[in-house]
């Protein structure tokens, strides 16, 4: 296994910045929805909710670079952001419509 | 205990985002280093004014009301009453005024003071105050681009940072604890970089990470903010924000009868009563003399994290009672959380003793992209050494250049835009356009002489340059104590002449790597891009890295 | 009490950076459990300080970063005093 990893430069930083950000996104969402006082909590959330995006950006594009290749980094975090994705939008279309 | 090759890989990245972004985080670290005292700074560069004890506290009922009289549209936008008495502040009162925005108009407001002459009548007045403390803030944000594209521009960078942040740790920990505060000095240079980039990298690591995510998340502010109302909330953010935030800090619409106003002393003392640790800085009036008048103190309280400038209390200028406020003791979780994120970047916590250590940690920050570039210089000169090829050399060149160039002038620039606050003041039109004029001159001219000159030469100039522009801002003061015909200005209180001081100190150490380098480029190792001496026949036959135009 | 927050916790640091086996100020190797210990107690008073001085937030913070400038400036004070000697 070992010397497996591949370098794949331009698709590993291309799965971390854009499914990063997307990543970061929904998760974040998700912690509005989910988060204490849910969706209608005070105003504070929003400025709250850049800083935890940023740092998901940040940690997923650090470390997407430990997976095998760019096409791995691709496939787990893509199904990571469906996954994110689809409980968001469950939470903003259907159990908070 | 970590593979080898994934320590390799992330060498690589920490090595190619380190050379991408150290010049824009070397020009956001050093002038964000010195916005920490933006305050002196700004405080430093105005000039004598009426001054805030020209109209003692008990005479401000009157000044008020005349004020409000013949300035009308100053009672909506909000007449500014200054408690502290800092240089900065002209007068007892200021306001500003809108004007309609016409293209190449810098501002889109201007400035009033306003105080009582000896019989008692008023003396208003427009002027523009000193932007340069602001000027240094922009610097430090958006490394001079303008908006919005330097604010984008300065997130992708924040954004790599981060990245380059955690591939560094991974890069270390295999030796971490084991070199773990080590600097060791010694012919080995590339170990002595590696060392002194190290120690300042993994101590302040909690420092950098902070910096790396608010920096990130206010540089794509704008972007997050639009993808988090539509993807997140759907069009609710919007509405909810016009309901709370607006009416968080607005104050209450006028009525349109007359009030009779309570006297800020005694304002001052209802503030005293019902929000006992808020220390406020200024008073804003809104709607002065309407019944519903409200003033609204500026200010933090004392101790918590986040004592910011969005800290307020608004009470009723009528009855002094409470009508609302932000302030930290009482603010939800969620907004505590942000200010905190928020107060961590700008240390607005701790009084003096974060200022300083921010300011020190600033500048740490700086030399760790300085010497990372030096540290990536010195490892490709070995490999060029070993290899004996000759174009690698061309590339590390350039790097030292730009690096000289870049850092040096950043810091020559600043100094000298400073400086000029003093100097120009009222001998040109619009100071504030030449204090851009002026940093970007340097900036510019210093990566030309850079290129021109090479590494080694270039930084001992500009090293004098940015001694002899550091030492002006002290001996400006002097010369204006000593030459009051030349109509600058020298305060004595103990945050301008810090200023003085810490400049001088800094001068200092300026001369200090102004002469090492010269001793370096003179007798060190010949063949690096620091040396101005021929590689000899002693070295091995590869080309001389040292000065192009030779 | 700024002031007495501030010195505990420099000692603090200063004890933690000779415990280190890296450190530079001693050419003899100082023990190194006893200072750790000692270290330790000593910051652990500046952080209490600190605490009492402002918030318990703004204690914890203001006692890392203080910590932080202490702990990369200790060794190039080390290495510079190295460099001043040999001239």
């Amino acid at each position: 296994m070992a010397g497996d990893i591949r370098p794949d430069w331009w698709g590993k930083a291309s799965a971390g910045a854009i499914l990063g950000f997307g990543l970061a996104l929904s998760l974040v969402g998700l912690y509005a929805y989910l988060g204490p006082g849910g969706i209608d909590a005070p105003t504070g959330r929003y400025s709250l909710m850049r800083h935890l995006e940023a740092f998901v950006w940040i940690a997923v594009f650090g470390f997407c670079f430990l997976f095998r290749s760019g096409r791995a980094a691709w496939a787990w975090l893509g199904a990571a952001n469906l996954i994110a994705f689809a409980a968001l939008f469950a939470c903003r279309f259907y159990f908070f419509a | 205990m970590i593979r080898a090759d994934i320590v390799k890989l992330y060498k690589a990245i920490h090595h190619w985002i380190g050379i991408s972004c150290g010049f824009a985080l070397f020009i956001a670290f050093y002038a964000g280093a010195l916005t920490m005292f933006q305050e002196p700074i700004a405080r430093w560069a105005s000039p004598p004014a009426v001054g805030v004890a020209a109209v003692p506290l008990d005479d401000a009922p009157r000044l008020l009301e005349l004020v409000a009289a013949a300035h009308p549209e100053a009672r909506e936008e909000g007449i500014t009453l200054h408690l502290r008495g800092h240089e900065n502040e002209p007068a007892r009162v200021t306001w500003k005024e809108d004007v309609p925005h016409q293209a190449g108009q810098p501002h889109e407001h201007v400035h009033w003071w306003a105080t009582l002459k000896p019989d008692g009548t008023l003396l208003a007045k427009q002027e523009e105050p000193s932007e340069l403390a602001e000027f240094i803030n922009r610097i430090h944000m958006r490394v001079g681009i303008p908006l919005p594209w330097g604010s984008y521009f300065m997130g992708v960078i924040s954004l790599l940072y981060g990245v380059a942040l955690i591939a560094g740790v991974i890069v270390l920990l295999p030796s971490l604890t084991k070199d773990f505060l080590a600097l060791r000095v010694g012919h080995n240079l590339k170990r002595m970089w590696l060392d002194a980039h190290n120690v300042v990298g993994i101590t302040a690591l909690p420092f950098h990470l902070v910096i790396a995510v608010t920096a990130t998340a206010w540089g794509f502010g704008g972007p997050l903010w639009s993808a988090q109302e539509s993807v997140i909330f759907g069009g609710k953010q919007k509405i909810v924000m016009k309901r709370d935030f607006f009416e968080h800090y607005a104050a209450p619409r006028p009525t349109g009868e007359a009030g009779v106003m309570m006297p800020p002393a005694q304002l001052l003392l209802r503030l005293n009563d019902q929000v006992p640790d808020f220390e406020p800085k200024v008073m804003v009036f809104k709607n002065f003399g309407d019944k519903a008048a409200a003033v609204k103190f500026v200010g933090a309280e004392r101790g918590y994290v986040g004592d910011t400038s969005f800290g307020g209390v608004i009470l009723s200028a009528v009855t002094g009672k409470l009508i609302k406020d932000n302030i930290a003791s009482r603010q939800d979780p969620d907004r505590r959380a942000s200010t905190v994120f928020y107060a961590l970047h700008t240390g607005e916590y701790g009084g003096i003793t974060i200022r300083w250590a921010y300011f020190f940690l600033g500048f740490s920050g700086a030399w760790l992209f300085y010497s990372g570039n030096l540290l990536w210089i010195e490892t490709r000169r070995k490999r060029a050494r070993k290899g004996g090829e000759v174009e690698q050399s061309r590339s590390t060149r350039l790097l030292g250049s730009g690096t000289v160039g870049v850092c040096l002038g950043c810091v020559a620039g600043l100094s000298l835009t400073i400086v000029a606050a003093k100097w120009l003041h009222g001998r040109i039109a619009d100071l504030n356009h030449w204090h851009e004029i002026i940093y970007y001159a340097v900036f510019f001219a210093s990566i030309a002489w850079a290129f021109a000159c090479g590494a080694a030469r270039s930084a001992v100039h500009l090293l004098w340059l940015c001694t002899v522009a550091t030492i002006a801002i002290p001996l400006t003061t002097l010369a204006a104590l000593l030459f009051p015909a030349l109509g600058m200005w020298a305060y004595g209180s103990a945050a301008t002449i810090g200023v003085d001081v810490v400049a001088f100190i800094g001068a200092l150490c300026f001369a200090w790597m102004a002469i090492a380098t010269a001793r370096r480029i003179k007798h060190g190792p010949a063949d690096s891009i620091w040396s101005i001496r021929k590689a000899g026949p002693a070295t091995p036959p590869h080309k001389p890295a040292a000065v192009p135009a030779e | 009490m700024v002031t007495l927050a501030l010195t505990l916790t420099m000692l603090g640091c200063a004890c933690l950076y000779l415990a280190s086996p890296n450190q530079k100020w001693l050419s003899l190797v100082p023990p190194r459990r006893p200072l750790l210990a000692v270290g330790s107690l000593l910051l652990i008073a500046g952080l209490a300080s600190w605490i009492a001085a402002l918030h318990p937030l703004a204690g914890v913070f203001v006692t890392l970063h203080v910590a932080m400038v202490c702990l990369s400036a200790f060794p190039y004070s080390a290495a510079l005093r190295g460099v001043w000697r040999r001239n």
